[in-house]
């Protein structure tokens, strides 16, 4: 008997085409597929549940509308995971959530679920978790979301001047650790 | 090596679904915002013309009462521009001299904003009137922003005709007056009567004033400075009465 395994990946690819013809079945399943990953790393990002929901929302909307110019150059996760983060950005540009508690810390949860993923039980990770908690959101918001100094700000809701600082003061620190 | 670690975790950004033993979002909240995607894809798309009007600043619950206005629909506009070539046709080909060539263009052009004034309310051809009888809107502000719009559009393509015009000189924009004047007229007798029935008489009565004044004298004589005075103290009289009697389009006007 053989295994018939489905390669992800390419049923991805095929709905995202689909979805850039037109077809309605294969954003839904498109939706299925990658709706409830997006909402959970979005909610590390943003505390508000509706932000999220919007965010989440508009991001399938871009999808509908850019599948047709889509080129397929890596996952389509990380497509989808570009648009969902801007978008992300712009509601939280349209209106700012409250300032957050003082003991929350910033992207607590990326840090504690992703960043230790992304790197491992490596060297690299050892010198990630030496930074203070500021630096590693800092690091986390434009290393591994791919944001700019100006989004990162947005998500963070910290001034783009205090970004750039940070990730100099992060760079520095991290340079020293590793040599 | 500060890059390597910024490196891996761009590489990381590639393998976006990990997940660390995390619970998924409940159903129904993926479902719901689903729902919200497929609600905002089957929303009707916003006009044209509705975006230009909500560029420019205009309120937000006054779009749809312009955009509905029939008159306003492409199909007039383009018949109203077809009307203005043929005019210029006919008087590029007249043999006539001055005003004459252009006269019959002259006393067509203030029925047009007339037409239009007519042709934006009424049960016959006004998709919202159902909606505008019951819904508890201001009459008043219901005509003059339709009014007002109708002129507009309507006023900018004679005008392009007018500079289109093979002839004429300053007589070619002589019909803005009297075309104001019949509209004021119009609109202040639609508070007693129905738009279309007050535009039909005041259209008849300038016609016959026209034939009367160009049969006893000249052409130019139906658009010289007397008309052109009068025209202004009617449009004056025309809009006093109308504002006068505003309250009653409350009632009147959409029929």
């Amino acid at each position: 008997m053989t295994v018939v395994t489905s390669d992800p990946a390419l049923d991805d690819l095929q709905l995202v085409q689909r979805v850039g013809a037109g077809d309605r079945a294969a954003l839904a399943a498109l939706y299925e597929q990658h709706a409830g990953w997006l909402t959970i790393r979005l909610s590390r990002r943003c505390g508000d549940p509706d932000i999220v929901d919007t965010a989440l929302q508009d991001t399938f909307l871009a999808v509908w509308k850019q599948a047709k110019d889509y080129r397929p150059t890596g996952e389509v996760g990380a497509w989808l995971w570009t648009i969902a983060v801007r978008r992300l950005i712009d509601q939280l540009r349209k209106r700012p959530p409250p300032q957050p508690v003082a003991d929350v810390l910033p992207l607590a949860d990326v840090i504690l679920h992703e960043v230790p993923l992304a790197l491992g039980h490596t060297e690299l990770g050892a010198a990630f978790g030496s930074l203070d908690p500021d630096l590693q959101a800092v690091m986390a918001a434009t290393a591994l979301d791919g944001l700019t100094n100006k989004e990162a700000a947005a998500l963070l809701g910290i001034p783009v001047g205090t970004v750039k600082s940070r990730l100099n003061r992060a760079r520095h620190i991290l340079q020293e650790v590793l040599s | 090596m500060t890059n390597s670690l910024e490196a891996a975790l761009a590489r990381a950004a590639g393998r976006p679904r990990f997940l660390a033993s995390e619970t998924m979002p409940d159903a129904s909240r993926l479902a719901a915002n689903f729902a919200g995607i497929e609600a905002e894809l089957d929303a009707p798309r916003p006009s044209r013309l509705a975006l230009v009007l909500r560029r420019i600043g205009v309120d937000e619950r006054t779009i749809p009462l312009i955009t509905a206005t029939p008159s306003l629909r492409r199909s007039w506009v383009i018949a109203i521009s077809i009307a203005v070539l043929f005019a210029i046709n006919t008087a590029s080909t007249s043999t006539a001299e001055g005003i004459d060539r252009i006269i019959v263009f002259l006393t067509m052009a203030p029925l047009v904003p007339l037409l239009g004034v007519a042709l934006a309310f009424g049960p016959a051809v006004d998709p919202t009137h159902e909606i505008a009888v019951a819904a508890p809107l201001d009459g008043f502000r219901l005509f003059l922003v339709r009014s007002v719009t109708v002129l507009s559009t309507s006023t900018a393509v004679l005008l392009i005709g007018s500079v289109l015009m093979p002839e004429g000189g300053g007589y070619r924009v002589a019909w803005l007056l009297p075309s104001l004047a019949v509209t004021t007229v119009t609109m202040a007798l639609a508070t007693r009567f129905s738009a279309r029935r007050a535009a039909a008489a005041v259209g008849v009565a300038w016609l016959v004033l026209v034939m009367i004044v160009a049969g006893t004298a000249d052409a130019s004589a139906a658009f010289g400075p007397a008309v052109q005075v009068s025209s202004l103290a009617v449009s004056v009289v025309g809009f006093v009465t109308f504002m006068r009697r505003r309250q009653r389009l409350d009632s009147l006007s959409v029929r």
